[in-house]
């Protein structure tokens, strides 16, 4: 189920009034009233999935269920030990722990490996040796959201394993913290330690959240359906014919599909965590104004936070992080990246994207510079200064290559569509339809609103600041250019991953 | 709670009304075929593919020929080629109350086309807006069009306009460099379209019984709209029998078949080489009103 369907529209409400009317006041002493109340969060977001293909569900469901059993199980090993010993001492408890845990990991990985990889790697392979791979190729379908779920799955395995949380053996909250209707194909890629509390005691309605819930909802589909769908007509005909496009078009699909990436994925984080807070659950940040970054490094602190905070804390920090060696700094910040990359998707393209971002990335880590931005630009300022604005240009043009090369389908076509930008007919009239071009004022305004509201956690936040009934003018107007400015929906390109 | 559900239902009232008054007052402009469903059933219409939606004005005929108030319900291509879905939405977008009606129904050989798979299995996926519109004559506001149907951005009013009467009015003067330009991509789109496309037997026998149900309403003419010039030739060499299948169904029907595809010289087109520039709408809408008056005899 889109977000940005009209099943959406009427599935989003009937789940609220159940989920608070029926499981909440209508059974307020009711002794089972929790569990309930996650069975019915389980159910709806089972149907929000399967509405896609319910075939899918026994993988969701197979995952929760072994990465709660690593959980249970890891208790269980715990539970076991002489009275007296330390737990963290015990080398017999740390080796069954580390079993349980590998066999979570490698089980997680082998299904996800299976659905998103399998063909990628036996069809390079054969390529590599000049034979034919069709007859064992899968050829199966990706299933929506599987890296998603997964690596929130693995942080619930890893945390219990390092005992940044304690295993839950109400498998029922736990299903409810893998599937979570609201991020569950797109994230924010949800930490055990964050999320899963949430589920485990009684949830408050809160006005005020709630309110700021329905206006990130709000801003997420000005984002999706105004700004990303509308660039997506200007990116698609772009790319498809980049070969004969003069080199303007080429830019302005390439900034353009900055846009697209940023308002499609941010748009959809926006809804998932203001849908989360309509059930009073609290999801991440999953960005925080990335293009308006002063270098490569912000920018990475900004963009798609739950995915890089989970690289840096699953694998960057135990790989040694940036407290060792030069060559090591610059070997753990290739393999962040490159998986990274490779999370994205089983293509070459997603692998050099990620090592085009390391190769910008390493000198920043290495002259030690990657935190010299950890505040918001022009703080306390209206507007930024010039070195403030060049900084930003050049980050952002650096991102818009690498996006160049993300969305290509092969590298050949990277390669010819990032060399074709070099030509005199760079400041020839770009040969896309001028209506298509309409989007450019409200690109305007996604920066412009952002901008004011950059040390915001949204888009909409200092709207609250309104007088109340410019609010709801303002309310008004979003709704209406959503209305007006839909073209036939398109899934969210992170759904693909 | 009450307080957020008050806020939210009051919230989203004001904007469902606001929405429903922009889509009132300014129904021509929302989207090409918005207008068509929001009109109540017609006695005289226009049928076709957009061709006839963007060439045919029914304000043209109605000063013409007396006591006709006729109505464009052609749509496009995709949409309104002869068949099932077509004869089921002229179905019930029609008055049949009456019987002195008038109907002109224009043909092409793309009308009478369909995409058939390598198993010869003919497909209509793309008939979906008249498959889904059960609604087809709501007064004032069609609801089902605007959540289902409408996925066009509001550019649209600087390239059309839909007319109360269906006709869809565009906003594209003469471009002769253009139309010249986009001569190589038209050849291209065509002959990529007519490898995948081929006669259909089922559209054929559609637009036998939907002239029969016309006839029992009034009077029927088939048309067949010029086009540019180079798209006639392709046409011709591509479908040499359609000209020859059209006046069998006339002469099946006992209705006239006014063939105007040889009078392409006379119109200017859009770049596209499919459609009459405005002011030729009206020239050729005069042109037809001209050849029907000779056949009706006064």
């Amino acid at each position: 189920m889109l977000f940005n369907s009209i099943e959406f529209m009427f599935f989003l409400p009937v789940v609220f009034l159940f989920y608070w009317f029926v499981f909440d006041k209508f059974l307020c002493n009711y002794k089972h009233k929790l569990l309930l109340q996650n069975a019915f969060v389980v159910v709806a977001s089972y149907v929000f999935y399967g509405w896609w293909d319910w075939r899918f569900l026994l993988l969701i469901a197979f995952t929760s269920l072994c990465s709660w059993l690593s959980g249970v199980l890891m208790q269980k090993v715990d539970n076991n030990i002489d009275v007296g010993e330390a737990i963290s001492e015990s080398k017999s408890v740390t080796r069954k722990r580390k079993i349980i845990t590998a066999v979570n990991i490698v089980l997680n990985l082998a299904i996800l490996s299976t659905f998103k990889y399998y063909d990628f790697f036996v069809t390079e392979f054969a390529k590599l040796f000049h034979l034919s791979a069709d007859g064992i190729l899968l050829k199966v379908i990706l299933p929506v959201g599987i890296s998603f779920y997964t690596f929130q799955a693995l942080s619930y395995s890893i945390d219990v394993y390092r005992r940044k949380i304690e295993p839950t053996k109400d498998i029922v909250a736990f299903f409810a913290f893998i599937s979570f209707f609201p991020q569950l194909v797109a994230g924010p890629i949800e930490r055990a330690t964050n999320l899963l509390p949430q589920f485990l005691k009684k949830r408050e309605f809160d006005y005020a959240s709630s309110i700021d819930g329905c206006r990130q909802i709000l801003w997420g589909l000005f984002k999706k359906v105004v700004v990303a769908d509308n660039c997506a007509v200007v990116v698609d005909q772009v790319f498809a014919d980049y070969a004969n496009m003069p080199a303007s078009s080429l830019f302005v699909g390439a900034l353009f599909f900055a846009f697209q990436i940023y308002g499609d994925f941010s748009g959809y984080s926006d809804i998932a965590i203001g849908t989360a807070k309509l059930f009073g659950i609290n999801l991440m940040q999953n960005f925080n104004m990335p293009y308006f970054s002063r270098d490569i490094a912000e920018f990475w602190r900004r963009w798609h936070i739950s995915l890089n905070t989970w690289f840096r804390d699953y694998v960057y920090i135990p790989l040694g992080g940036s407290r060792t060696t030069k060559a090591k700094i610059v070997r753990n910040t290739f393999v962040i990246f490159l998986l990274s990359g490779l999370w994205h998707g089983a293509n070459w393209t997603f692998i050099a994207w990620g090592a085009y971002h390391a190769v910008l990335f390493i000198p920043l880590i290495l002259l030690g510079k990657n935190r010299k931005y950890t505040n918001t630009v022009a703080e306390g300022r209206l507007l930024p200064s010039i070195k403030d604005i060049v900084m930003m240009t050049l980050t952002f043009m650096f991102v818009v290559v690498g996006w160049i090369i993300f969305r290509s389908e092969n590298i050949a076509e990277a390669w010819h569509y990032i060399s074709g930008l070099f030509d005199m007919s760079l400041f020839s009239m770009p040969s896309v339809p001028k209506r298509d071009l309409l989007v450019v004022p409200f690109i305007g305004l996604l920066i412009v609103v952002e901008w004011f509201n950059r040390q915001g956690k949204h888009g909409l936040y200092g709207v609250e600041k309104l007088p109340y009934w410019s609010r709801y003018i303002v309310y008004t107007l979003i709704i209406l250019l959503i209305f007006f400015m839909r073209t036939t929906p398109k899934a969210f390109i992170y759904f693909q991953f | 709670m009450k307080r957020f559900l008050i806020e939210i239902v009051i919230e989203l009232v004001f904007s469902f009304v606001v929405l429903s008054l922009i889509y009132i007052t300014y129904n021509a402009y929302i989207d090409p075929y918005y207008n068509k469903f929001i009109t109540g059933k017609q006695s005289s219409m226009i049928f076709g593919t957009s061709r006839a939606n963007i060439g045919i004005r029914p304000d043209v005929i109605n000063s013409r020929l007396e006591g006709v108030c006729i109505y464009n319900y052609a749509f496009n291509g995709h949409q309104s080629r002869w068949g099932e879905t077509y004869y089921n939405s002229i179905e019930k977008k029609l008055d049949k109350s009456r019987s002195d009606g008038l109907f002109i129904l224009a043909v092409d050989p793309t009308s009478i086309n369909s995409v058939f798979d390598k198993n010869g299995k003919e497909s209509f996926a793309r008939e979906k807006l008249l498959k889904k519109m059960t609604n087809v004559s709501t007064p004032i506001i069609n609801y089902q069009y605007i959540f289902n149907e409408i996925n066009n951005p509001i550019y649209h009013i600087f390239t059309s306009k839909a007319h109360d009467d269906g006709f869809l009015e565009l906003y594209a003067p003469y471009d002769s460099a253009g139309f010249m330009n986009n001569k190589k991509t038209m050849i291209t789109t065509f002959n990529n379209s007519q490898a995948k496309e081929k006669v259909s037997q089922h559209r054929l026998d559609y637009l036998n019984r939907t002239i029969d149900l016309l006839k029992n309403y009034g009077s029927v003419y088939l048309v067949r709209i010029p086009t540019a010039e180079y798209i006639r030739e392709l046409e011709d060499s591509a479908f040499p029998d359609f000209d020859n299948q059209m006046i069998d169904i006339a002469e099946h029907s006992g209705i006239p078949y006014i063939n105007c595809k040889n009078n392409s010289n006379l119109y200017k087109y859009t770049i596209d080489g499919n459609h009459f520039v405005t002011d030729d709408s009206f020239n050729f809408t005069n042109d037809l009103c001209d050849s029907i008056v000779k056949i009706i005899g006064y």
